[in-house]
């Protein structure tokens, strides 16, 4: 049987002058700075953040909740996150490649970081979309 | 905090965009909503007040009726306290509709006894984390608040006896019960105001929730494999007006029958957990 792990103290915290993702629970606290994430994974009510640096954490928040931190936490890249369907965070400045028909997205920094992840076909046009607008 | 709308798979947002202007544009419907919200305001505070006002659905327990529905036909107020089985199918799934009568619900936290003849119906209700065996969500125990926090929207709250079941971030409930001695937990909502409610866990398993069904209060059971989302579907097929999901797949839950012989809707879970916990209903 799957139990659901919800911590209600979750509180949040910002770092004045510096782009950081702070969560933190009664017992840990997550300090990242957002630059560093390449996307976040909902499971349940859980979000799986994967960095840069090869790494990964799980934090006991739904990915909506995550998305309203980023929101009101990140005051300058907050906008370079976008919400893909109700599974998916990413950070556009790893996107590197979008293929609609086989509905895959690669997340990548073109050195060491390469994730390939997948989202639906209309998401995807959006996005692809979305990103030829910004290069006009 | 902000409040971010919902989003299905099909849709991407922008964190952070405000619409490029710094000026916030609101679709037509917000407009339309404002309007018709400032006229039914005006009408409310001009017109005469010629009937007596809706009781609010979250201050108010629900209270039992008088029902004519064929669930509940067999059972009489004259009837021993015990657990009515009725079983249905629809759309391919097997329904067990548990009608505990002349019973006082309440919640219990620990191991049960299931030789306890005063018990004719018990089930989990509030999942535990996994982390540290702790109870998921706000939860009260004859007045004694155990848990805070929203997990799940859904709740159940019982008070002087009366069952209450909806779905709000806040409820004046949990207040309530901790003021009156009674009894409240939190869980995913499957049914509210006759509309099926949708959930996000996506994995099939056994599942049962407790039901307001024709005014009555009832727990159906699923022991079908089923997605939640179909199961809460069924229910509202079924006439389900609200219903609180339970904990379902392997949890522990029984009931005992008119002739005192005990159901087992599932027995099977061995967790030992100090906060493990069920709602029960004994013999009035």
């Amino acid at each position: 049987m799957r139990l659901y792990n919800i911590d209600s103290s979750v509180t949040l915290r910002v770092i004045e002058m510096q782009e950081y993702l702070v969560i933190s629970t009664s017992v840990d606290l997550m300090r990242t700075v957002a630059e560093d994430i390449v996307f976040i994974s909902s499971d349940g009510n859980y979000s799986s953040f994967v960095f840069t640096y090869g790494e990964s954490r799980v934090v006991t928040m739904q990915l909506g909740q995550v998305e309203r931190l980023l929101a009101e936490q990140l005051t300058h890249s907050g906008v370079n996150f976008i919400r893909i369907g109700k599974s998916l965070i990413i950070n556009r400045n790893f996107i590197s490649y979008i293929n609609i028909p086989k509905q895959q997205l690669v997340l990548s920094d073109g050195r060491s970081t390469s994730h390939s992840l997948t989202a639906s076909k209309e998401a995807l046009k959006q996005l692809k979309e979305l990103i030829e607008k910004e290069v006009k | 905090m902000t409040k971010i709308s919902d989003i299905n798979d099909n849709e991407i947002r922008v964190i952070g965009n405000d619409g490029g202007d710094g000026r916030r544009h609101l679709p037509w419907w917000v407009w339309v909503s404002v309007g018709i919200a400032a006229i039914a305001i005006a009408l409310f505070v001009l017109l005469p007040k010629q009937q007596p006002e809706t009781p609010d659905s979250q201050s108010l327990p629900v209270t039992e009726q008088e029902s004519d529905n064929i669930w509940f036909s067999n059972i009489d107020a004259s009837m021993p306290s015990a657990t009515v089985i009725a079983d249905t199918l629809i759309d391919s799934l097997h329904l067990h509709i548990f009608t505990p009568y002349n019973a006082i619900p309440e919640l219990h936290v620990g191991r049960l006894d299931t030789n306890d003849r005063s018990i004719i119906f018990a089930a989990m209700a509030a999942d535990l984390r996994r982390d540290n065996g702790k109870i998921v969500g706000a939860f009260v125990l004859a007045g004694e608040p155990l848990s805070w926090g929203l997990s799940k929207k859904g709740y159940c709250a019982i008070i002087d006896g009366q069952i209450a079941l909806g779905m709000a971030d806040n409820s004046p409930l949990f207040e309530q019960a901790t003021e009156q001695g009674g009894y409240f937990f939190r869980q995913y909502a499957a049914v509210n105001g006759g509309v099926m409610v949708p959930n996000n866990p996506e994995n099939a398993a056994s599942r049962r929730a407790i039901c307001l069904l024709d005014g009555k209060v009832c727990i159906v059971a699923c022991t079908d494999r089923v997605l939640m989302n179909d199961f809460s579907t069924t229910l509202v097929k079924l006439g389900v007006s609200e219903a609180i999901l339970l904990v379902g797949g392997a949890a522990d839950a029984w009931c005992r029958t008119e002739d005192g012989s005990i159901v087992n809707i599932n027995s099977n879970y061995t967790q030992n957990a100090k906060y493990m916990n069920h709602i029960v209903f004994r013999k009035q």
